[in-house]
């Protein structure tokens, strides 16, 4: 008998939590909401308004600076498969979400990591943090997105940027923690600052792992902005949730089809990204 | 305090390291029952890196600490420039007291005052020689023009002149040792800390580098403190030698001290297979005049050859084989002080001082 209504009463109180907030901060939330959204529907116009041509051309020169000849016309001939296929609005919609997804992600993962790898206090909150975000299906945190910011753009942000900054933040941690003992040693030893230390030490020998820390980001992003078009994420998302709704199958498999292409490209060019750097 | 310990570089008082989480018990364990480190690690759950070692280091003199793996030489070392604060004790720079300095105090005394070279050369390998070598006066934001003054007289100095933009992966071992060592002498630090530079060397480059830094020293003339493990290389380089076990300072003094009079069984061992053809001088192995000629009155003692106080057992074997003698004189201030016979001789490359050879 107890244990039937106890069950009942924590429902309840998750319930009451989840409105307290959206009536607490309904001021904050729908300020917050409204900026992100159109942070998004900004980066949207701006991506559609010079014709597609151009910006197939452009992604396909970031392409080539960042891996090469074959990137660049794999990349402009995946662009084009999802033009010619109507599903242009839909990846560039996608794409918008993503970038702004992953920068959110970062902005917070990146400084968290390195605070983490140096404060043991914090590292002790963060870890169990992520191991949280990390194994809770993200299907979970939709629900409350939704009621707190609204069937939005900004929903979907939310939604995305908390799966995808696990990965960030740990391989940052990871990478600061496995900059060569005897590299920071000699640092101390000639007289440097921890902020000088970290700066022109830790930042550059971990520099490769946090790459992949937004690499992961950028690709975990994707996915999950593809699931948030459930809840107003638009793009591709929102193209795969109407297909399988109408059972048309084509269309599923050209909007997956999409979406591994558009994985592709962001993968190769966010991983070629330092090449830029480098001078042939 | 003295004046003389204020112009000291390096002056260490009853330096105590204890590692573990429970330092302060054990440390007053140690100070109040003088336990042992045995019953530090079974009790405290403690190691005791460095125990109660005092010394001091002249200005210009190259000072080696010895030790086996494990008796607390690189530890010693990092009290110096406080990368390791002290248990108990004090360090002593130029005579300021390094444990009351500020953080900022610190940092600069590291960059200005202190050199370090280590034994994996510890370069940062993102950046090029030339900013290798520059760092510490990156780091204090020197002036451009300065620093690269700097840096190309540093690598003159260990001769890698034109590598300026090579990176340290393009580098053999012992050309990242001498950007090492480049880089602990561009901010022409008072004080050098080197722990086991060449020890990772094979020992043709390692026998190079020595002799590169004994060129550098001399030209130099800088206060070193030199930790290795080779008894040969701390023979060659030092001008004394401290001898460590278990993190207690065993023995202090001159190469010809440490081989001639080891202080207990520990230290001899270790001596034990070293030559003594350049480091025992005639006045060990040779009898006072006086003792020999009222043993031996009627002997001739005029034209046998003169060898001067302090020529070692090499140049001695060499004038006794090409003089073809039995007997050699050792003249100080243009008189006889002592005489050295083939016995003495022989028994001194031996290992043996005078004292143990009983009869002319």
């Amino acid at each position: 008998m107890k244990t039937k209504n106890f069950d009942l009463i924590v429902d309840q109180y998750l319930d009451r939590s989840v409105e307290w907030v959206d009536e607490t901060f309904s001021v904050h939330l729908s300020i917050v909401s409204g900026l992100v959204n159109s942070i998004v529907e900004a980066l949207n116009k701006l991506l559609l308004m010079p014709p597609f041509y151009i910006t197939m051309i452009l992604f396909g020169v970031l392409a080539w600076k960042t891996s090469g000849p074959f990137m660049a016309f794999f990349t402009f001939i995946g662009l084009l498969f999802c033009y010619v296929m109507n599903l242009w609005d839909a990846t560039i919609g996608t794409l918008s979400l993503v970038l702004v997804s992953t920068s959110l992600a970062l902005l917070i993962a990146i400084p968290l990591g390195i605070l983490s790898a140096l404060v043991d206090s914090i590292s002790k909150v963060t870890r169990p943090l992520m191991d949280f975000l990390q194994t809770m299906p993200p299907y979970v945190h939709l629900i409350p997105a939704l009621i707190l910011l609204g069937y939005n753009r900004s929903a979907a942000v939310f939604t995305v940027s908390i799966a995808a900054f696990p990965p960030a933040l740990r391989l940052t941690d990871l990478g600061i923690r496995q900059v060569p003992v005897e590299q920071v040693e000699a640092g101390r030893a000639f007289g440097a600052t921890p902020g000088q230390i970290l700066l022109k030490i830790q930042l550059f020998s971990a520099f490769s792992t946090i790459m992949t820390g937004i690499n992961q980001c950028l690709m975990i992003a994707l996915s999950m902005s593809v699931i948030a078009g459930m809840i107003g994420g638009g793009g591709l998302g929102k193209e795969v949730y109407k297909a399988l709704s109408s059972l048309q199958i084509d269309k599923s498999i050209d909007t997956g089809l999409a979406i591994v292409l558009l994985a592709i490209i962001l993968d190769r060019i966010s991983q070629g990204s330092p090449n830029i750097f480098k001078k042939n | 305090m003295n004046n003389q310990s204020d112009s000291l570089p390096v002056k260490c008082q009853h330096l105590w390291k204890i590692f573990g989480l429970r330092e302060e018990e054990a440390l007053s364990a140690c100070l109040a029952e003088g336990v042992d480190k045995d019953y530090c690690l079974s009790n405290f759950d403690c190691i005791i890196g460095v125990r109660d070692v005092s010394f001091t280091i002249n200005q210009g003199e190259i000072f080696c600490i010895m030790g086996l793996s494990g008796s607390g030489k690189s530890t010693l070392l990092r009290l110096i420039n406080r990368l390791i604060k002290p248990s108990r004790g004090t360090v002593f720079i130029n005579g300021e007291d390094i444990g009351t300095l500020r953080k900022k105090e610190l940092h600069l005394l590291r960059n200005d005052k202190i050199g370090m070279v280590f034994q994996n050369p510890a370069l940062w390998p993102h950046r090029n020689i030339r900013k290798n070598i520059s760092f510490g006066l990156e780091v204090r934001k020197i002036d451009k023009k300065v620093q690269n003054q700097a840096v190309d007289r540093a690598i003159d100095l260990v001769k890698l002149s034109g590598y300026e933009n090579y990176y340290p992966k393009q580098l053999s071992g012992g050309m990242q040792q001498r950007v090492g060592l480049a880089r602990a002498l561009a901010s022409d630090p008072d004080i050098l800390l080197m722990d086991e530079p060449f020890s990772a060397l094979d020992p043709l480059i390692r026998r190079k580098l020595q002799d590169q830094f004994l060129d550098i020293s001399s030209i130099m003339n800088k206060t070193t403190l030199f930790i290795t493990h080779d008894l040969d290389e701390a023979i060659r380089l030092g001008d004394r030698i401290a001898i460590m076990k278990d993190g207690v300072l065993v023995q202090v003094g001159t190469p010809e001290e440490i081989v001639t009079n080891p202080a207990d069984d520990y230290v001899a061992d270790f001596v034990a297979g070293i030559s003594r053809l350049h480091l025992v001088y005639a006045h060990k192995v040779m009898y006072p005049v006086e003792q020999y000629q009222s043993l031996y009155p009627d002997e001739n003692l005029v034209n046998i050859p003169q060898v001067g106080n302090d020529d070692d057992l090499y140049k001695l074997t060499d004038i006794m084989v090409e003089s073809d003698v039995n007997k050699l004189a050792v003249v100080r201030d243009g008189r006889t002080i002592g005489i050295i016979t083939r016995r003495s001789l022989l028994r001194g490359i031996q290992g043996f001082t005078i004292e143990d050879v009983d009869t002319p």
